[in-house]
């Protein structure tokens, strides 16, 4: 069997997007999936790609990126990934959230993402199925929606085009490790060793990590997702449901889960933040989601769908009228302070990361799978990589 | 949220027997169905807006059913009419649906009995009009007095496919042919085994006779290959077929209908059990994975029994059996029946059943499933109906890399319409698997989530305290 000179480890977004662009740069290429491909995170979501940032600084920087990228990506990989970007709006239901979300406007158009407040009215002609009992609601340009699937799949299939090599139902039981250096991985396949192992695993990077005593500070999230039939209407934005939450945009949870909390907030009850409504271009529509740590527990619960469709119904209420199709749970995996791990494993040679993108795989996999191949070849990356750097939790 | 002793989910010949005896031996029971009336697919009571002077015309199950269900009625079961379970959380909490309003109820033991539905096969011309199910056209006949067609064609295997034909004809349509898919070969092997079920093998004498009589075409080893037609079925076009029941040869049979009734088996309903998380195994001669069942009809869930078609098509009389069983296993459960009591009384049950057996080991060999009806669909036939995908686009993804159904889902959307994968699941595992060149148990099912069915958003946005 031919050695790789790469074997990346998880066949989601990252994985698929990291083969793509290594296999383009003439390496040759081993992906190992323990399921199907996009079977984690990156095919259990809400298929939203709505980047936000709060201030200028590496937030802002994914998102302008995200922008770059997203538009003629499809063409490129030669599959039509469904993006559209019709922008969004958040529902502003009282007097309060009506004027943080006139401060926020004014931010965001300091840091070139646009964004308008809307009184009902005017939102409702751009918007005709929202709640004529909503105050306004923030109109956003960057909202929009791909079909994740397709752009996973699509990556994949380019990468075998390529020259990749993409096994799926290969499950990577360990990372081997000789001395201080990572020099390949036991699967259901035997034990291939590579220059340099690629961990891109989502929610399971950690437990594989700690089979070579490399410990990495990322934590499965789960959220869980309703899907609707398709509805007779059709919405002309990606919408979000706000939360009564001091800060709609990033929510903030305590580190570790199961450490002291924050005042006021408990990361289990009720099913916290992040909500956000998305219509496939068949018409279902997608509703999501929660935020629980309970470890990998891909099962959705009563409460957590109650949760969802009744935030949903009260923006939308045209949904009430809609049957349910299915409900899932994906699993984030979320790092301590919300950016992704890019880069050199701390304490060991010969391990790449690019993991730890909680909720925002799909929206910045391109742009890391662009990331890590820079490190890799010793190139100049389209984007500062320390922020991301794994190193930088310190202690492993 | 509440709780019950029992719950039973489906009102069939099956969950009807497990709910009698249960109640009978002192249980409280809740039996939950989805229809308006009670008696599943064998006991199909008629509208209630349908009258008839006395029992002229009606069928004898009918009967059957009526009586059973008013036994139940008078031993104080509750019933859940109209109602669906759609998910089932923690082993024994069922959530019930009905109209707008969902509530969860805890059970101390779990009855499942929801039954089998007909064996989607995809082939060309299938989603015509005209075109139906074997199940389909017996409900439209014994429930609703309607003949699907005139001049009908009836393609499966199975001995349903007569009992179609009887009711077809008994309505004064004409039947062209039957095309049986097994060979019926073989038949002198089982005289010996036959002999303590005389009563069936009389039913099935009686009905051969009948469509001799009425000149008949009875063709054995022999599949359906087009549904012919534009807007509606005009005509169905048939083949011989080899030991897989996959089509062979070039030698056709035309024959103008304006009905094609098609019955390939059934396959077991098993949403519930898989969102019980109970174990699943693929059982070969029936085509279909079946739950992991103890003789009590227990399944690998502590506390939830899994009877009647739904853990394996079996028929009416195993139906009635396996939820008698099952009623005096979960009698026990909650106290009711002494262990010795317990004991004899499920010795005499597990005696039924193998009886029973003897019979259905005959009817498993002599229409034994064959994997070629699946290779019927074409490229350009439709698969995923809900989605209106066809076979050659699933074939695509599989070119593409897919190995696994969830795979070939993602590419193309197959299983992500209203069905959920009930009609394209089996169809899409059997091509998967006969692509790739490996066996139906390695290529996966369709993740189960809930809701089962369904459900209106409107009822779940509302939990009942």
């Amino acid at each position: 069997m031919t050695r790789s000179d790469v074997l990346i480890v998880g066949g989601g977004v990252i994985g698929c997007a990291i083969a793509y662009e290594l296999a383009g740069q003439g390496m040759r290429v081993c992906l190992l999936e323990r399921g199907g491909l996009c079977s984690g995170a990156s095919g259990a979501n809400g298929a939203l790609i709505w980047p936000q940032a709060m201030k200028r600084g590496i937030s802002l920087d994914l998102a302008l990126a995200n922008f770059r990228l997203f538009p003629t990506l499809g063409e490129e990989l030669g599959i039509d990934i469904e993006y559209r970007r019709p922008g969004g709006m958040v529902a502003i239901t009282d007097e309060e959230q009506w004027a943080r979300m006139t401060e926020y406007a004014a931010v965001q158009h300091e840091i070139g993402l646009p964004a308008e407040v809307l009184d009902v009215a005017e939102a409702r002609r751009r918007e005709p199925e929202l709640n004529p009992a909503l105050r306004g609601a923030l109109f956003a340009a960057q909202g929009g929606t791909i079909n994740p699937f397709r752009l996973t799949l699509g990556y994949a299939r380019a990468a075998r085009a390529r020259g990749a090599s993409l096994c799926p139902g290969t499950e990577v039981s360990a990372l081997l490790r000789r001395g201080d250096r990572i020099v390949g991985v036991r699967s259901a396949a035997g034990d291939r060793e590579a220059e340099r192992v690629v961990l891109a695993a989502g929610s399971w990077s950690a437990p594989l990590a700690s089979t070579a005593h490399v410990r990495i500070p990322v934590v499965p999230r789960q959220g869980m997702m309703v899907v609707t039939e398709p509805a007779p209407f059709r919405l002309r934005h990606v919408l979000k449901p706000i939360k009564a939450d001091r800060d709609p945009w990033r929510f903030s949870q305590p580190w570790p889960p199961g450490g002291p909390a924050k005042t006021g907030y408990d990361p289990n009850l009720p099913p916290g933040k992040g909500m956000g409504l998305a219509q496939t271009r068949a018409g279902n529509l997608l509703l999501g989601s929660t935020s629980r740590f309970v470890g990998l527990d891909l099962g959705p619960t009563a409460e957590g769908v109650a949760y969802i469709l009744a935030h949903g119904a009260a923006v939308v209420p045209a949904l009430g009228r809609l049957q349910i199709l299915r409900t899932w749970a994906g699993l984030r995996p979320y790092t301590p302070d919300g950016l992704p791990l890019i880069g050199p494993a701390p304490e060991v040679e010969g391990l790449v990361l690019a993991t730890g993108h909680d909720g925002s795989g799909i929206g910045h996999g391109p742009i890391s799978a662009r990331l890590v191949t820079a490190i890799i070849i010793k190139a100049d990356p389209p984007l500062p990589v320390e922020p991301f750097d794994p190193r930088r939790f310190g202690h492993s | 949220m509440r709780s019950a002793e029992c719950v039973v989910v489906g009102g069939g010949p099956a969950g009807l027997a497990a709910a009698r005896t249960a109640a009978r031996l002192g249980v409280r029971v809740m039996l939950v169905d989805e229809n308006p009336e009670l008696g599943g697919q064998y006991y199909r009571q008629m509208p209630g807006t349908f009258r008839s002077s006395g029992t002229r015309g009606l069928s004898k199950e009918t009967l059957e059913g009526r009586q059973l269900i008013e036994e139940i009625r008078g031993l104080g079961v509750e019933l859940r009419l109209d109602s669906v379970v759609w998910g089932i959380f923690d082993q024994r909490t069922v959530a019930v649906v009905t109209g707008e309003e969902t509530e969860r109820v805890t059970a101390q033991a779990l009855v499942l009995a929801p039954g089998a539905y007909d064996r989607p096969v995809p082939f060309p011309g299938w989603t015509l009009p005209g075109v139906l199910t074997a199940g389909g056209a017996q409900n439209l006949m014994k429930g609703y007095r309607v003949l699907p067609g005139r001049r009908v064609l009836i393609a499966g295997s199975g001995p349903l496919l007569l009992v179609v034909a009887h009711y077809l004809l008994h309505g004064g349509a004409q039947v062209v042919a039957i095309c049986e898919a097994s060979p019926m070969r073989h038949l002198w092997r089982y005289p010996h085994r036959l002999l303590p079920h005389l009563d069936f093998v009389q039913q099935g004498y009686r009905y051969r006779q009948e469509i001799r009589s009425a000149g008949v075409p009875f063709l054995t080893g022999h599949v359906i290959r087009r549904a012919l037609g534009t807007t509606e079925v005009t005509g169905a076009v048939v083949s011989p077929c080899d030991a897989e029941r996959a089509p062979v040869g070039s030698v056709e049979r035309c024959f103008d209908v304006d009905a094609v009734i098609v019955g390939y088996g059934f396959v077991s309903s098993l949403e519930l059990s898989r969102l019980a998380g109970c174990d699943h195994v693929y059982e070969p001669r029936l085509g279909s994975w079946v739950p992991v069942r103890t003789r009590e009809m227990e399944s690998t869930v502590p506390g939830v029994f899994v009877v009647g078609d739904g853990a394996g098509v079996a028929g009416s009389a195993v139906a009635l059996a396996e939820g008698h069983a099952a009623g005096l296993a979960v009698a026990r459960r909650l106290g009711r029946l002494a262990d010795r009591d317990y004991s004899r009384e499920a010795a005499r049950a597990r005696g039924r059943l193998r009886h029973l057996a003897g019979f259905r080991g005959v009817m498993d060999e002599l229409y034994s499933f064959g994997p070629g009806v699946y290779t019927l669909a074409e490229d350009r036939t439709t698969l995923c109906r809900c989605e209106e995908i066809t076979a050659g686009e699933a074939l695509e993804a599989v070119r593409d890399g897919a190995v696994h159904v969830n795979e070939v889902k993602a590419w193309t959307r197959i299983g992500m319409g209203r069905c959920q994968g009930r009609m394209c699941g089996p169809a899409l595992g059997h091509l998967v698997a006969r692509v790739t060149g490996r066996p139906v148990t390695d290529v996966g099912v369709f993740t189960p989530r809930p809701p089962a069915k369904p459900v209106p958003l409107a009822a779940l946005a509302r939990e009942a305290p």
